[in-house]
């Protein structure tokens, strides 16, 4: 009784012009963090591109020249986390999180450690072969390995 | 006693209010969903929608651990209830073990699910998409079953293709294990509609299921376009349930002309079958492939798609029969010149195998999709979607010449989902179905079927 065709009909179209409107005037607020890519010193190679990181943050390259782990590590959250996703994987994060519950719950990977401070993710880094990872350049120290990464602006 | 192991893993997890559980250098995930379908007028999906219904549910865990830099193994067990099917019965989901040799090149093997179009992988996985419920057109849930996955093995990899974008691909071999009984999915809905009265599928025989999924990242950045092709070769199996007559006469009209002599010949065969139970009904699908062809668009936090299903089947039906078939074949020859006659002649055949049907059928669905992230927390989508059973009566003449309803050859679904994300581990959807037509609907579980309809979904998931 309570179907109303053309009503349903309206809503969604309503719903889907209000989309392509709000694409245009929501846009988010991205924060403008920067990011330094940080490795393990056992990983060898001193220069990374931002195709290389993607791949390997997609869980797609799974092990470096030589045959060594990759062990990636992320951010749970914040600013960096979200600057280093869209720049290097080209998702925001609620896709990031969505790519990876998918790729667990279909077999198809294993998701990259995640921590949620930059002191527990530089520990990790630093303390295991093959890890990957990033943070905010005022958190490395001159003990840390710093990648360079070539191909993003 | 597997649904009381599964539920107190997944409940482990819920009390961690965790991510990842570690376990023996591996990573331990689950989930559970809980829905509930409520439909005016028409039953869908569970016997007792129009009244309400919980028995819409769906929980999974798995396991999976690095065994070397290249190669992973792991597994997940997963039990759903919809309606009367399924009835969390735990099932193996999925076992693979994952070879990753280079971006390009990789291979599994095991239990794997298929990548065909844009969620078949991932159709009880609630979370990773906008709705709760699939578009019907493209995902249709009785064939879930033949669908998810199969044993086998595929190649996979990313080819990059310069400044034309990325080609992922995947390739499979196969085949397919589905379940017989009254709970699995299929099998219900097949033996509710059959063209034959009580029949009791007792085996799905799959010689081979093989396909290919190719997906192009175009350097538009956002834009994916891919097509999968899966072919399978299948014998179902069946027996009779009763002493019945085994559904209405079936017609075959034969013509032919003989351009020597100038003769048409019209042969006109009816065919009327009396079984007994216990006798036999096989039916083999000399061709049964399947196509999708689909595009996503994400911008931000706008996500927009679109799907097309296209299903050709051609089924070669024989029976062995105890009771009668009784085959009245009207032979009219007109020829070139001179009056036409006609002859008949009946064949009645009893302890014997008899060719009684070859039907083809060509199925179509497609939709287009949109949604909005406003926040972490919050997911506006949509979908309108359109089903055709029968993609050569799309207005259901076909339908009304067999006494049906025109209604009965289309569904037609516009959709609308809110989604919220609370905290990580967290989702709930609240969806509105506004449907038109009643194709794909069990006949079994309904009575009258009403064109203009509506279904209300709700639905609760936590993951870890």
């Amino acid at each position: 009784m309570f179907y109303k065709k053309k009503t349903g009909v309206w809503l969604v179209w309503a719903v889907g012009a209000a989309l392509v409107f709000l694409t245009g005037v929501l846009q988010p607020d991205i924060a403008q963090a920067e990011v330094a890519v940080i490795a393990n010193p056992s990983v060898p190679i001193s220069k990374i591109s931002s195709d290389d990181l993607k791949k390997i943050f997609t869980g797609k390259m799974v092990v470096w020249e030589g045959g060594q782990s990759i062990k990636p590590a992320t951010l749970n959250d914040g600013s960096v986390h979200e600057e280093f996703v869209k720049n290097y994987t080209g998702k925001t994060t609620d896709q990031f999180k969505t790519y990876w519950r998918r790729m667990i719950f279909t077999g198809q990977g294993i998701q990259p450690r995640s921590f949620s401070s930059s002191r527990d993710l530089i520990e990790y880094v630093s303390e295991t072969p093959g890890a990957i990872g990033y943070v905010s350049p005022s958190d490395i120290s001159a003990d840390l390995k710093k990648l360079n990464v070539s191909g993003k602006e | 006693m597997k649904k009381f192991i599964l539920l107190s893993i997944i409940s482990l997890g819920l009390a961690a209010n965790a991510g990842a559980v570690e376990l023996s250098g591996g990573e331990l995930h689950g989930f559970i969903s809980q829905g509930y379908l409520n439909s005016s007028h028409n039953n869908f999906l569970s016997h007792d929608s129009k009244e309400g219904s919980f028995e819409y549910m769906e929980m999974g865990i798995n396991f999976n651990r690095w065994l070397t830099p290249n190669l992973t193994a792991g597994f997940q067990l997963f039990a759903k209830d919809l309606g009367k099917a399924e009835n969390q019965e735990v099932k193996l989901d999925w076992a693979i073990l994952n070879y990753r040799w280079e971006p390009w090149l990789n291979a599994k093997a095991g239990r794997l699910k298929l990548k065909t179009g844009l969620y078949n992988d991932t159709r009880d996985i609630d979370m990773v998409r906008p709705w709760a419920l699939l578009p019907q057109s493209c995902y249709l849930e009785y064939f879930r079953d033949a669908s998810l996955s199969l044993d086998g093995g595929a190649f996979y990899g990313n080819l990059p293709a310069g400044k034309i974008g990325d080609l992922s691909y995947e390739v499979y071999l196969g085949t397919k294990d589905i379940n017989t009984d009254r709970d699995g999915t299929m099998t219900r809905f097949i033996e509710d509609n059959t063209t034959f009265v009580n029949e009791d599928i007792n085996k799905y025989d799959f010689d081979s299921v093989w396909g290919l999924n190719l997906e192009w990242q175009t350097p538009v950045e956002g834009l994916i376009i891919g097509a999968s092709h899966t072919k399978t070769d299948l014998r179902v199996s069946a027996t009779f349930q009763e002493d019945t007559f085994g559904g209405p006469p079936m017609v075959n009209v034969n013509q032919g002309f003989d351009p020597a002599t100038g003769t048409t010949t019209i042969t006109t065969t009816v065919t009327t079958m009396a079984v007994n139970a216990g006798d036999l009904l096989k039916t083999r699908y000399t061709e049964f492939d399947e196509q999708y062809y689909y595009i996503r668009y994400i911008r931000g936090n706008l996500e927009l798609s679109g799907e097309c299903w296209h299903q050709r089947n051609e089924q070669d039906i024989t029976t062995w029969s105890t009771g009668d078939i009784v085959a009245t074949t009207e032979t009219t020859v007109i020829p070139a010149a001179g009056p036409p006659t006609t002859s008949t002649a009946v064949n009645v055949l009893a302890n014997s195998w008899a060719n009684i049907m070859v039907q083809k059928r060509e199925a179509l669905g497609y939709y287009v999709a949109a949604a909005y992230r406003f926040s972490h927390w919050f997911q506006l989508a949509g979908y309108y979607s359109v089903a055709f059973p029968d993609k050569d009566d799309k207005s259901g003449i076909d339908q009304e010449k067999a006494g049906n309803n025109d209604y009965e050859a289309w569904l037609k679904d516009y959709c609308i989902t809110l989604r919220f994300d609370v905290g990580t581990n967290w989702t709930f959807k609240l969806e509105n179905h506004f449907m038109d037509g009643v194709a794909y609907l069990n006949r079994a579980i309904n009575g009258d079927l009403e064109q203009h309809w509506n279904l209300f979904v709700a639905k609760a998931t936590y993951m870890f």
